[in-house]
């Protein structure tokens, strides 16, 4: 099972290339405002991160998630529920 | 913030893409002479971009049924299917429905936008699972949302990523429904149907079809690609529109299955809002029935749709990977789309252009939509339109410089 951490740096991975240069990313960065994410970018960005750690998020459940963090926190909760 | 300065966002985003110059979003018909010609900013345009497939905006038929239910009927039912709007025509054309797909049943909504909601949000519920193509319209969207499903995505036409998806559901797939579009909307592209259905069986889960652009457009005898794939008995439920093919306004659903009737009391989309009016009812009929009657329509407009294609292709215009009667062109800007599209109704053509974020991938598309009515001297002026501003197109980088191979889903 991977730690809150771990998922944290794989998402970075997937979130890096969106970011303006000399964003540094953490839990807090925010999707929207920080990294000027509009909600398709967003929702084709968890298709790959579906696909990295097997699992499927619901689009209803990304209405709560505004920050790295709290994507983070939403995928290891459904992969503990699996 | 206050509540307005959402909508007042809007007005910036507006001027930074258009930069002053004129809008392509709701520009205004001045007058429209045909199925495929109109006046738009006081010229005479062909029209190329109205989903219009089989030209019967016009029919003398469609128009002597429309008036004669006028006169007979009146303007508007003035009321939902479920209390005073649902007439003997409504009823027929639910009837001649069923027969056409040689289904149990069908119902009539007042928009297939509403078919969606409609058939989505009575399907679907709180602990199912809604499982969507990527590329799915709005409509399929908004639906969804209404439902209370949890919404779950597959890369589009992909059907691996499908695959994967309905693995993970394990024993939720049987209160889990797939829908995916007969020819999407935006690039022509058909659903990988058969692939899909051979999953739905494999997973035991149901299947809802959108069949909005493909009604008329494919299949034996039009109805759509469920029909031309031979898997229409494994389609649990079919919605479709009246507002392309049948040059109408209202949608439909169509199913073999006996809850279908069970919907009409469960569909909030279906219940609070007023019935398609008798005039639109009575074209719509007429058109269902020219549809089933003149075969050779269809084989216009995919002679239409084979020249159109061929043509921008040799032009070098990055197309979608399927011939269809929606043929559009990627641009790799927004700003080069809007280019092209002010280029073609300069050129006297008239063609949609969509966007990001409304468009799969974040795309830029100029996409054209043929008729069975466009003469092939129209489609011709077409191409020319396209030609004469390859040049400009492609020194904006619009254009591939070497013909790219067919893509695979983006
Ligand atoms: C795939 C699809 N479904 C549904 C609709 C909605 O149909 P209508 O315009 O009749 O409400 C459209 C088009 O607008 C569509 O492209």
């Amino acid at each position: 099972m991977a730690s809150y951490d771990d998922i944290l740096e794989r998402l970075f991975v997937h979130l890096r290339p969106l970011a303006r240069p000399g964003v540094e990313l953490d839990g807090d960065t925010d999707l929207v405002r920080t990294l000027g994410l509009d909600s398709t970018t967003l929702v084709d960005i968890i298709l790959d991160v579906e696909d990295e750690f097997d699992v499927s998020v619901p689009l209803n459940a990304l209405s709560d998630v505004q920050t790295a963090g709290e994507l983070a926190t939403l995928i290891r909760g459904l992969t503990e529920e699996q | 913030m206050s509540l307005l300065d959402r909508l007042r966002t809007l007005s910036q985003d507006r001027e930074a893409l258009l930069h002053g110059e004129s809008d392509p979003f709701g520009v205004p018909v001045e007058e429209v002479y045909s199925a495929t010609e109109a006046r738009i900013g006081g010229r005479t345009v062909v029209l190329a971009g109205t989903n219009n497939y089989l030209g019967l905006t016009f029919d003398p038929g469609c128009i002597q049924a429309a008036h004669d239910a006028l006169a007979a009927s009146g303007t508007g039912t003035t009321g939902s299917r479920m209390a005073n709007g649902s007439y003997a025509s409504h009823l027929e054309l639910e009837r001649e429905l069923a027969e056409f797909y040689g289904c149990r049943s069908a119902i009539v909504f007042s928009a297939g936008y509403l078919a969606n909601l409609g058939m989505i949000s009575a399907l679907v519920g709180p602990g199912d699972v809604a499982l969507i193509d990527a590329d799915c319209h709005a409509s399929i969207y908004d639906g969804c949302r209404l439902s209370g499903a949890d919404i779950l995505r597959f890369r589009h036409n992909d059907p691996e990523s499908l695959d994967k998806r309905l693995g993970r559901l394990g024993e939720q797939t049987a209160r889990t429904l797939i829908i995916v579009e007969g020819l999407y909307s935006m690039l022509g592209d058909r659903a990988r149907l058969e692939e899909i259905v051979e999953l739905k069986r494999r997973h035991g889960c149901f299947l809802m079809v959108d069949e909005a652009h493909s009604l008329g457009v494919l299949g034996e005898n039009g109805r759509g690609l469920a029909e031309e794939t031979g898997t229409a008995a494994d389609v649990d439920f079919i919605v479709g529109t009246f507002s392309k093919s049948l040059g109408g306004v209202g949608g439909f659903s169509v199913s073999d299955r006996p809850e279908l009737e069970l919907v009409r009391y469960s569909s909030r989309p279906y219940i609070f809002t007023a019935s398609p009016a008798p005039s639109v009812v009575a074209s719509t009929r007429e058109a269902l029935s020219i549809l089933r009657s003149r075969p050779e329509l269809r084989e216009r407009l995919w002679d239409n749709a084979r020249r159109l294609y061929g043509k921008l292709e040799e032009l070098g215009y990055r197309l979608g990977p399927d011939v269809s009667p929606v043929v559009a062109a990627r641009l790799d800007t927004p700003d080069q789309a809007l280019a092209l599209w002010r280029g073609l109704i300069d050129e006297g053509v008239y063609v949609n252009v969509m966007l990001p974020p409304a468009t799969p991938a974040g795309q830029s598309l100029v996409r054209c939509s043929v008729s069975a009515a466009h003469t092939p001297e129209q489609i011709d002026r077409i191409c020319e339109a396209f030609a004469a501003l390859r040049e400009q197109a492609s020194s904006e980088a619009g254009l591939s410089r070497h013909r790219v191979p067919r893509a695979p889903e983006a």
